[in-house]
């Protein structure tokens, strides 16, 4: 599963939690509190936005036993992830990649759906230092907006960092080709991933 | 790739060496030879010495005809000046330019560096040969390799390189060039190629073409040299091992460096952070044109294809990337200046429309456009015509002669306001004539702040820019291009002045908590 091995990475991940049954993922959603988003986990599927794969902001018990039930009739063999379902103030991407002349390198920027529309990216080759992390979050165009203008509460750089270098660290030791973290939530709470993806 | 991993420290994945740092990876560099070129490094770099200022040299495929290889390099040396032993190698004639020739470079009593010209199937035994004379180093002309698939051959030749810490340029290469030791086995002849005089920018390129275009551009604008190798192949030596030799190169302040791929992307980038740390380079990479991007499965896939890679690599080892062929020069040059306070750039002109022009990319390129001092204000006014306003852009007008320069120029120097000055110079005027090269030398010679001179025109103001150029003052045909590579100057001088503050990459390091 892709969000232990960021945990493994001390990468903070939204509550989440595996579900078999819709009972269970009414337990879970009652545990982590509402609103909660469920996923369908299944090799079938690439794009979960695409193949209704998704089901976002459910605020209650009811909500989450129907969706449970349409979600399971796009792959009966597959299961569900329950996740909590909280806003950001704004949403990054954290990447990776092996790149065939300088190994693996680590990528920061604006994220969401929009992440290729916008291309407001840094990069960095492995190792990336805090100095190196540093340079690419005040190298985004959107860093002025991260950095609290217009009164907002600025990003925590110091976690982002953290976060950065143990992506890096994460891109080093592990067989991976191409990792998302996407979107990593800005919230007044602190950095938390809410999705991610790795290719191995 | 990579597939070798430290026994001791099973965790580790296949990038990461014994000393816990990366160490690169990709078609061209397993960690397996990484591990072997690490070992090499030290006496292949010292070994390099005898590329640059051989104490004898040999031409191995010294021929009669003038149009061959061995033929032009033979005669670079005699005719250039060179003051050590040239031996000329030839099994087949007495003498070639009035060198009696040996039939192998063991004949020698010793070579210091081998000048390799014969075909391919001879430069096996050419390098053992001149390893047998004592070689250190060993420039290989010689195409037929790796470029053409001969992988083997190519690998032979590598292997008896490294067996003798022999520092190979090449194969596939088209020459060295040290023009303060006469040293030149560039094959392209002088009649056609221009030689650079001695100076102070070391340019290395992948490509043999593209090097000696530069290299002849370079000469006619008057740009000093201190080092050129083109370095093909790079079975041997490597962009990363060359950018290592100039750091303590001490005749050579800036690094150019003209590339279609980096050879081992972990050496250079160590080699290129190291360098950075005390002299500018600057990087034209080719072959950026998006390939593969569209096929990447994943958002960062799309993101971060070879082009961005790179940019990026050069961006983190502070490395200045230039967009065209001018670039690096007109990049390179301007860092014989002496440093800038910061960002304000002062506009001085005879010219309106070229002052409006500067102005405008000082914005573009995100620069200031300074305040003059009221002392500056007051003094300009006290000396220029009445239909001149002072300000900045300086427009002191088309009947603007050079004692008017001089007495501008002497205020804006010392305008605490300005800290980086671009003096457009239109040579056209019937007012101007050429002592006011000397008013610009004499200014720029004070070394008070950065100076750069544009102007734009044909061959009159072009033999004015060469003659500024000669004197170390850059010259740039336009604003636009002026101010570019003010920005790069700006830019590099931020990124050296952290390490002068002592917020350096290696102290921000040492300050972090161990993990």
């Amino acid at each position: 599963m892709d969000f232990d091995l960021l945990e493994h990475y001390n990468i903070p991940v939204l509550a989440h939690a595996n579900a078999k049954t819709p009972a269970e993922a009414v337990r879970a959603a009652s545990r982590m509190g509402f609103p909660v988003a469920l996923k369908l986990v299944s090799s079938k599927i690439l794009h979960k936005t695409d193949a209704g794969a998704l089901s976002l902001d459910l605020r209650s018990a009811e909500q989450v036993e129907k969706e449970f039930a349409r979600l399971m009739k796009i792959d009966a063999s597959g299961s569900v992830l329950v996740q909590a379902f909280r806003p950001g103030r704004a949403e990054l991407i954290i990447g990776g990649r092996l790149d065939p002349q300088f190994g693996p390198v680590v990528l920061l920027g604006l994220g969401g759906v929009y992440t290729e529309v916008l291309r407001d990216a840094s990069l960095r080759i492995c190792p990336v230092s805090g100095w190196d992390a540093r340079e690419m979050l005040r190298s985004l165009k959107c860093y002025p907006i991260l950095a609290g203008a217009r009164g907002s509460k600025p990003i925590d750089e110091g976690a982002l960092i953290k976060i950065i270098t143990s992506v890096s660290k994460m891109m080093v030791r592990e067989k991976i080709s191409e990792l998302d973290i996407n979107p990593l939530l800005v919230r007044n709470d602190g950095l938390w991933a809410a999705d991610s993806r790795v290719i191995r | 790739m990579g597939s070798k991993q430290n026994s001791k420290s099973p965790a580790r994945g296949p990038f990461v060496g014994s000393d816990g740092m990366f160490v690169g990876a990709g078609k061209y560099t397993s960690s397996a030879e990484s591990a072997s070129a690490k070992k090499h490094l030290p006496r292949l770099i010292r070994n390099l010495e005898a590329v640059f200022h051989p104490k004898s040299v040999a031409v191995i495929g010294a021929s009669r005809e003038p149009q061959k290889i061995g033929h032009v390099i033979l005669r670079n040396f005699l005719e250039g000046g060179f003051d050590g032993p040239v031996y000329a190698v030839n099994p087949h004639t007495p003498d070639v330019l009035g060198v009696e020739t040996i039939k192998h470079a063991s004949d020698a009593p010793s070579v210091d560096c081998a000048l390799v010209a014969v075909p391919e199937q001879f430069v096996e035994d050419a390098l053992r040969d001149s390893i047998q004379a004592g070689a250190r180093a060993a420039v290989v002309i010689t195409g037929g390799f790796a470029e053409v698939g001969n992988l083997q051959a190519e690998e032979r030749v590598r292997k008896i390189c490294l067996d003798a810490d022999l520092a190979m340029i090449g194969p596939n290469c088209m020459g060295v060039l040290n023009p303060a030791a006469r040293v030149d086995s560039v094959f392209l002849p002088i009649y056609k190629m221009g030689r650079p005089h001695a100076g102070s920018i070391a340019f290395i390129s992948q490509s043999g073409a593209v090097g000696g275009c530069i290299v002849d551009l370079a000469a006619r604008a008057g740009v000093g040299m201190s080092k050129f190798v083109s370095y093909g192949n790079a079975t041997v030596i490597n962009e990363g091992h060359l950018l290592r030799y100039l750091t303590h190169d001490d005749s050579t302040q800036a690094v150019v460096s003209y590339m279609e791929g980096v050879k081992d992307g972990r050496l250079f980038m160590d080699s290129a952070r190291t360098l950075t740390e005390s002299k500018p380079l600057v990087v034209l990479k080719a072959g950026k044109s998006k390939q593969g991007a569209a096929a990447a499965a994943s958002h960062t896939g799309s993101l971060a294809g070879a082009a961005e890679v790179y940019s990026a690599a050069f961006e983190q080892v502070g490395a200045l990337e230039a967009e065209t062929l001018e670039e690096l020069f007109d990049f390179a040059k301007i860092f014989a200046l002496p440093p800038a306070s910061g960002s304000r750039i002062g506009i001085l002109t005879n010219g309106g429309g070229n002052g409006v022009l500067a102005a405008d990319s000082v914005e573009a390129e995100g620069l200031q456009l300074a305040i003059f001092s009221s002392e500056s204000l007051s003094a300009l006014k006290a000396m220029l015509p009445a239909y001149t306003t002072p300000r900045n852009p300086m427009d002191i007008v088309g009947d603007a002669d050079a004692a008017r320069y001089e007495r501008a120029l002497s205020i804006l120097m010392k305008d605490p306001n300005v800290d980086v000055l671009v003096a457009i110079v239109l040579f056209q005027t019937a007012a101007l004539d050429s002592s006011v090269v000397n008013v610009l030398v004499k200014a720029a010679q004070a070394r008070t702040k950065p100076i750069v001179v544009v102007s734009t025109g044909g061959e009159y103001t072009e033999l004015h820019r060469r003659i500024l150029d000669g004197y170390g003052i850059p010259t740039y045909p336009s604003p636009s291009s002026a101010l570019r590579a003010v920005a790069k100057f700006l830019h590099y001088e931020e990124y050296r002045g952290r390490f002068h503050s002592g917020e350096s990459y290696s102290n921000y390091m040492s300050k972090q908590p161990k993990k």
